[in-house]
């Protein structure tokens, strides 16, 4: 079935959003291999001079890269990280994040709005990585995102779908793509926020944390896919308890106006 | 002279090529991209920027990262 | 001018102001690609089940498989009403002030074709009234004109605005559509809300029933709640004359209309109307569409489903056993004392005009009041404050 995740002008028929920090580059890519993932996210850091291994050189042919804004304290900040990672030549995604919390690292709508809007007007195609609120949400799309990216819990903390109410909402009110992203931490969990209507589920600390981390990859990936194809089909009706057979609301129906009927 | 690099400081020979200085240090110029004074220089003119005392360079590379 | 012959009427006449929306592009096609009997009772009941209602399960909830759910479908709008607004409901009376109008619309009480007796009520008149509803203890009202801009311009209504203003909090207009500027213009006298009907949302059956007048065009008409929001109203209200054409895909298309509006603009307070095409006053043969009170629950409950957050306003057109009833499973506003003939509710001087249509409950504040408490609901005469 024909069923892309459309971000700008890009097409993707994984909905796997692969993560790469925390682990070996010798496992990328059987990592992404086993996850099917089409896009990876990258760092952008201070380069070290002489021998160091390029990261690019372990990323298989044809993942597109999604780089980041670590480090980005502010709008400012998050744009000149944007300009610089996409002069390294690997196209225009750009994921934002801008936080100044080092202790819940939790993203700053306001200034990820800023940096939303200057990055869209240069071209990127902007995938902004958000705290769930849907008026922050709304301001981002406003802003020309080409999706949304609310937090499941806080980064790296692998709690799950803590913010599940808060993400259903968005799902309901936001016409772009909602990548889940952030706190992920079991299949279970992605294969939740799939059924939900998430268009994507990003991972990483569940994966580069896990015992075995190519099958672990191929977990996720299993678990997004069955997310999406139960969120397609129309989940089963749930009967509810206590039906009765008796109509108490609607029995006034036919009866003679003016009669009482209650 | 001195310059900065990526926030340190470093000695360059005065009016040395971006190309040269980048050479000289072991950059791979492949996956590197260069500020140079908050601009970024575009990969073709590394041999046509020449460097100057003081100025700040800021050279970035890909790494991993969620 | 709108031409009478079948063409212009998706258009907009000269001097109209034209917003860019899609909404109406998109409520049309919408609106025009759902097939209601494709659905099954099985389709309907996943619906009913689910969490939020999407649009094509809110079409699943008006269409025939849904008819067996009815009692279901009745006891979730019930909770839903519930959860969102206690046991509230709110009370409000319709103010007619003229009856003059420039449209013919064929199915119309009002219409320029027929021979009613017309009257305009002057300041002095409309004081009278408001006088007379506001000693009923009411503290909402709803301004009506007949569509003529020559007979109700813009000052009329800013006059009748300001009036009402001062003798109620909460001030409501159903007049005809008008540019952004015009309702900011009635904003500033002192009216929030504005009720525009659709009548019908297919556009065949609209250019054969509203053969001239500005009425005519169906953008002008339907880009009206947008541009009264533009214009700083607080919200705004939406309703299809039920029984103009096919009631589900009218039902529908209101729906979505609201939808979108409330998606673009979240912050407007969003209502329906549900008016069923009732015979109207001068004796003219026009036969609709026909529902049943069935339907029309079935309809009400399916806006409830859809927008649970949305006011939902049953008409004095229904009689009281079906009104008393669908306020206590879904509608939030209820009329009572309605009058809707011009000057008739104050020993008035000046000759009074006919009414628009027939009403089928004619109970007063106190009797609606006493009915409300009785089931277990409570009155309240106005919940908002005029910003």
């Amino acid at each position: 079935m024909d069923d892309p995740l459309r971000l700008g002008t890009h097409e993707f028929s994984s909905r796997f959003i692969l993560g790469s920090g925390k682990y070996s580059l010798k496992l990328i890519r059987a990592a992404v291999e086993n996850a099917g993932a089409q896009m990876i996210t990258l760092a952008l850091r201070r380069a070290n001079p002489g021998g160091a291994e390029n990261i690019l050189d372990y990323i298989p042919e044809g993942v597109a890269i999604l780089p980041n804004t670590s480090g980005a304290r502010n709008a400012d900040e998050a744009v000149r990280i944007a300009r610089f990672a996409r002069a390294l030549g690997c196209g225009d995604f750009i994921k934002i994040e801008v936080i100044r919390d080092s202790k819940y690292l939790l993203p700053d709508n306001g200034e990820t709005v800023k940096a939303t809007a200057a990055l869209a007007e240069e071209g990127f195609t902007v995938m902004p990585y958000m705290y769930p609120d849907l008026n922050a949400a709304r301001d981002l799309v406003s802003a020309g995102a080409a999706c949304v990216m609310p937090l499941a819990s806080p980064i790296g903390s692998n709690m799950g779908l803590q913010a599940r109410d808060f993400i259903r909402i968005l799902i309901d009110e936001i016409d772009l793509p909602v990548i889940v992203d952030a706190g992920i931490g079991r299949p279970s969990q992605a294969c939740e926020a799939m059924e939900m209507g998430a268009a994507a589920v990003m991972a990483n600390t569940a994966i580069a944390t896990a015992g075995d981390i190519p099958a672990m990859a191929t977990a996720f990936r299993k678990a997004i896919e069955a997310g999406r194809a139960a969120y397609l089909s129309g989940l089963g009706r749930v009967l509810p308890g206590g039906a009765s057979a008796s109509s108490p609301l609607t029995g006034f129906l036919g009866g003679v106006e003016g009669a009482e009927n209650d | 002279m001195t310059i900065i690099v990526n926030g340190g400081r470093a000695d360059c020979a005065p009016g040395l090529s971006l190309d040269s200085f980048l050479e000289g240090e072991g950059y791979d110029q492949r996956v590197i991209v260069v500020g140079l004074n908050g601009t970024i220089v575009p990969k073709g003119s590394y041999p046509s920027v020449r460097l100057d005392d003081g100025d700040a360079l800021e050279i970035l590379n890909f790494v991993s990262g969620g | 001018m709108i031409r009478a012959d079948g063409q212009g009427h998706m258009e907009y006449a000269r001097g109209m102001e034209a917003i860019g929306s899609g909404i109406m592009d998109a409520v049309l096609a919408a609106a025009g690609a759902q097939d209601f009997s494709a659905f099954s009772e099985d389709d309907a009941r996943r619906a009913l089940g689910g969490r939020e209602l999407s649009a094509d399960g809110f079409a699943a909830l008006l269409s025939p498989a849904a008819a067996p759910l009815l009692e279901q479908m009745a006891a979730r709008a019930r909770a839903e009403t519930r959860a969102r607004f206690g046991n509230s409901v709110s009370l409000f009376t319709p103010l007619y002030i003229s009856n003059y109008c420039e449209n013919g619309c064929v199915y119309c009480g009002f219409s320029r074709d027929r021979r009613i007796a017309r009257a305009r009520l002057d300041p002095a008149g409309i004081e009278r009234e408001m006088l007379s509803i506001s000693a009923s203890g009411l503290e909402e009202i709803l301004i009506l004109t007949g569509e003529s801009r020559r007979m109700s311009d813009l000052g009329y209504i800013e006059g009748a605005c300001a009036a009402a203003r001062r003798h109620f909090r909460v001030v409501g207009v159903e007049v005809y559509p008008m540019d952004s500027a015009d309702y900011a213009r009635l904003q500033a006298c002192g009216a929030d809300f504005v009720t525009v009907f659709q009548e019908t949302y297919d556009t065949g059956s609209y250019g054969r029933l509203h053969p001239a007048g500005r009425k005519r065009s169906f953008p002008y008409r339907f880009n009206a709640q947008e541009r009264a929001l533009l214009g700083g109203m607080r919200g705004v209200g939406f309703g299809a004359l039920l029984g103009l054409a096919d009631f589900r895909r009218d039902a529908f298309a209101t729906g979505l209309h609201a939808r979108l509006i409330q998606r673009k603009y979240p912050h407007a307070e969003i209502s329906f109307s549900c008016p069923r095409l009732r015979p109207i006053g001068g004796g003219a043969a026009f036969v609709p569409f026909e529902l049943g009170e069935a339907e029309l629950l079935q309809v009400i409950c399916a806006y409830r489903l859809f927008m649970p957050f949305a006011n939902i306003t049953i008409s004095s057109r229904e009689g009281a056993r079906f009104r008393d009833n669908a306020a206590g499973i879904a509608a939030t506003k209820i009329s009572a004392g309605v009058d809707v003939g011009i000057g008739r509710r104050g020993a008035a001087p000046e000759p009074a005009g006919d009414g628009q249509f027939e009403i089928a409950d004619g109970r007063s504040v106190g009797e609606i009041c006493a009915m409300l408490s009785a089931r277990g609901l409570q009155p309240v005469m106005s919940e908002h404050l005029y910003v």
